[in-house]
């Protein structure tokens, strides 16, 4: 077990060290930020000379190299645009973020498994179809077009919720509902298929032989198994959110991780850009390590190999 | 003032509008209420670069920085505005309190928040259900719904100028005189104003502002006359027309993308092909930098002064220029060195002769900005797009 964790932990270094590698050559891809921080009439001499100034007249290389070793050490840059560490920057977003991402995630299960659960077990029912057609609607939506349309409905037309911000419970319902219907729909749909193919089982139907109520078959001997597909998805989901959160962000103006990474990309502050990925790289790694170390806690097999 | 400018002149505190006002040399203090510029040349449009609240002119106090250090202006901004600085919540708000004591009288606004609202959606609700008092960059195409109920659109023209350039430096059918006329006439300007601008903002008869200085009304555009475009085209030696490259960015500017392609669109009808090419910001930058906006582009410029606008772009081995012309040159100049308005009035009227015959840009609009507020706020925006609340008020 220790040694299969110990591969994982070493694959996800590599995964982290190519993400660094891509972001880094990726964001220069867009030209050298100089022009977006000078005005349109500057000289060709100002513009040299500012260049020089911040070192973007040195070869990519080396630029890599000293990113790479500066980033061992925790400093990730100061930002073009704030002078502050960029590092900071993204840390100080986190928890408006993880707030947002949480409400969604609370809100997709308390949603997604009743009605994946009423789904399965009435088949074919009206229930069923209803929840079918949501989840449908969820996955197919596109978040901005989904959150342009709440805003429309909840804020200009019915003037109920605010559209934008932070701060208030109600500022967080419209990015949360948006930001929450495609997990939803992809747990709703996968709930259901689980506990369908649960219910085909041998073992349940010897439950229902000893007699026991439908109940019972359903919450202690169905429920139970589906969980397992399910509980990975949902684990997974929470990348999906934080990374989700960034459109999100951006059309509710929610000032979160999200949102100072377009505004990044935006204005070519290239340290936040980087500091943001890895960032997320690192959580994203982290919690698929997590879902390995319980896959090992729930399945014998993976213990033994 | 001293100080301010002493500070902003020294290269090492790289001013980021440095280039604005490098031609002043020193400043010196007379007496109390009097300083003194002293410049390396004469130089003409000082005051549009050191108006009123322009970016280059904001007054920094000495002991401040001198207690608190560099930096302390950046995390809470002490100067001699009609607001005092409350708070800053990146990405979220800045807000802003009344200066009662401002010496051009307090404002009647009593408090400011500035919210970053990038989707214009958003925006817009938030305006619309009373969230916000006033919203920048509203689409044209909002404009008459925002014009009802509760809300009003305000606009004011920008300095801003949309037109496209002809590189005449390199070999090809548009150092030809009569080719660029033909493109001219060949493209109804109007046309695309009134269908993808609403009808807002102002044509231009030549690259400048209407409101700058020694723009005459009495000028006209390039009328919209495709069959003479035709016959130049031949007369020029390409009556089946020829294929040209085009540069410019997506998203720049108000409707740039549309504009574009509306143009190319009049442009084919004459036999003229265009191949666009949408380039990054900051890979524009450096086929600037390398003067490489070969064929056609759509670069946007601004200012309200012809020294402010057609030196940079159209006076001979200027980085931004794609045109050269001796006689142009010695008029360009000629408006830059001397204060005397009329002398600078006449040299730019012949200039601007010469530009409309030697037809080295199509020029397009002087955008305007559009602003939406609520219908109780009383407010006169400015064209330089600094939102000044100074004289607002609510009815």
């Amino acid at each position: 077990m220790a040694r299969y964790l110990a591969t994982r932990a070493i694959y996800s270094v590599l995964v982290i060290f190519g993400v660094a590698v891509l972001v880094f050559f990726l964001v220069r891809l867009g030209g050298d930020p100089t022009a977006l921080f000078l005005p349109p009439e500057s000289s060709i001499e100002e513009i040299a000379r500012f260049r020089r100034q911040m070192g973007f007249d040195r070869p990519l290389l080396i630029q890599f190299g000293e990113f790479v070793w500066r980033a061992l050490q925790g400093d990730f840059g100061k930002s073009l645009r704030y002078g502050e560490p960029a590092m900071r920057l993204v840390w100080d977003r986190f928890p408006a973020t993880l707030q947002l991402s949480a409400v969604s995630l609370l809100l997709s299960v308390v949603i997604a498994v009743p009605l994946g659960i009423a789904a399965a077990v009435n088949r074919d029912s009206l229930t069923d179809r209803v929840g079918l057609f949501f989840s449908l609607v969820g996955q197919s939506f596109p978040t901005f077009w989904l959150g342009i349309m709440l805003i429309l409905v909840f804020s200009e037309k019915l003037a109920i919720l605010p559209p934008s911000g932070r701060g208030t419970w109600q500022q967080l319902v419209l990015p949360a509902v948006s930001l929450a219907a495609y997990s939803t729909a992809i747990i709703t749909r996968l709930l259901r298929s689980s506990m369908l193919e649960v219910m085909q089982a041998d073992y349940i139907r010897t439950a229902r032989g000893k007699g026991l109520s439908e109940r019972v078959v359903v919450y202690r001997h169905a429920v139970r198994n589906a969980a397992i597909p399910t509980i990975t998805v949902i684990a997974l989901q929470v990348g999906a959110l934080l990374g989700g959160a960034v459109i999100t962000e951006e059309i509710f103006a929610y000032p979160g991780m999200g949102r100072l990474a377009i505004q990044a990309i935006a204005n070519r502050d290239f340290t936040i850009v980087q500091a943001f990925v890895i960032f997320m790289a690192v959580l994203i790694v982290a919690i698929n390590l997590a879902v390995d170390a319980c896959y090992v806690l729930l399945d014998p097999r993976l213990r033994k190999s | 003032m001293k100080f301010t400018f002493d500070r902003a002149l020294n290269p090492e505190f790289k001013a980021p509008y440095f280039s604005r006002i490098s031609a002043i040399k020193s400043v010196e203090i007379v007496d109390k209420h009097t300083v003194n510029f002293k410049t390396a040349a004469p130089f003409p449009t000082m005051l549009y670069s050191l108006g009123e609240a322009s970016f280059a002119a904001l007054i920094v106090p000495p002991k401040y920085v001198a207690e608190n250090g560099p930096d302390a202006l950046q995390k809470k901004p002490i100067g001699t505005g009609p607001y005092k600085f409350v708070e800053w919540v990146k990405d979220d708000r800045v807000v802003m309190d009344a200066n009662a004591d401002y010496w051009g009288g307090a404002p009647k606004v009593k408090k400011i928040t500035w919210r970053p609202i990038a989707e214009v959606r958003t925006r817009i609700a938030e305006l619309k259900s009373g969230g916000i008092d006033v919203a920048g960059d509203i689409p044209p195409e909002d404009v008459p719904a925002l014009n009802a109920g509760s809300t009003k659109v305000i606009t004011a023209p920008s300095d801003f100028l949309f037109f496209f350039v002809f590189d005449t430096l390199k070999p090809g059918p548009l150092q030809n005189k009569l080719v660029r006329q033909a493109l001219n006439y060949a493209v109804d300007a109007d046309a695309i104003q009134k269908s993808i601008l609403g009808g807002i903002g102002n044509r231009i008869a030549i690259t400048l502002p209407t409101n700058a200085f020694g723009y005459d009304k009495a000028w006209q555009p390039y009328p919209f006359d495709p069959a003479k475009a035709k016959q130049l085209l031949a007369e020029a030696g390409f009556p089946d027309g020829f294929t040209i490259p085009l540069v410019t960015r997506q998203g720049r500017y108000l409707k740039d993308k549309e504009i574009v392609e509306a143009t190319i669109g009049y442009l084919a009808k004459v036999g003229v092909k265009v191949e666009p090419k949408y380039l990054e910001p900051g890979v524009w930058a450096q086929v600037s930098e390398k003067k490489a906006r070969d064929g056609i582009s759509y670069p946007g410029w601004s200012g309200l002064d012809p020294d402010l606008v057609w030196y940079p772009i159209l006076f001979t081995g200027q980085y931004q220029s794609y045109y050269a012309n001796a006689e142009l040159d010695a008029l360009l100049t000629k408006g830059r060195q001397t204060l005397d308005e009329k002398e600078r009035l006449d040299a730019y009227g012949k200039a601007a002769a010469i530009i409309k015959e030697e037809a080295p840009h199509i020029p397009m609009f002087q955008p305007s900005l559009i602003y939406a507020t609520g219908s109780s706020l009383n407010w006169v925006p400015r064209g330089d797009s600094i939102v000044d609340l100074r004289r607002a008020e609510f009815r």
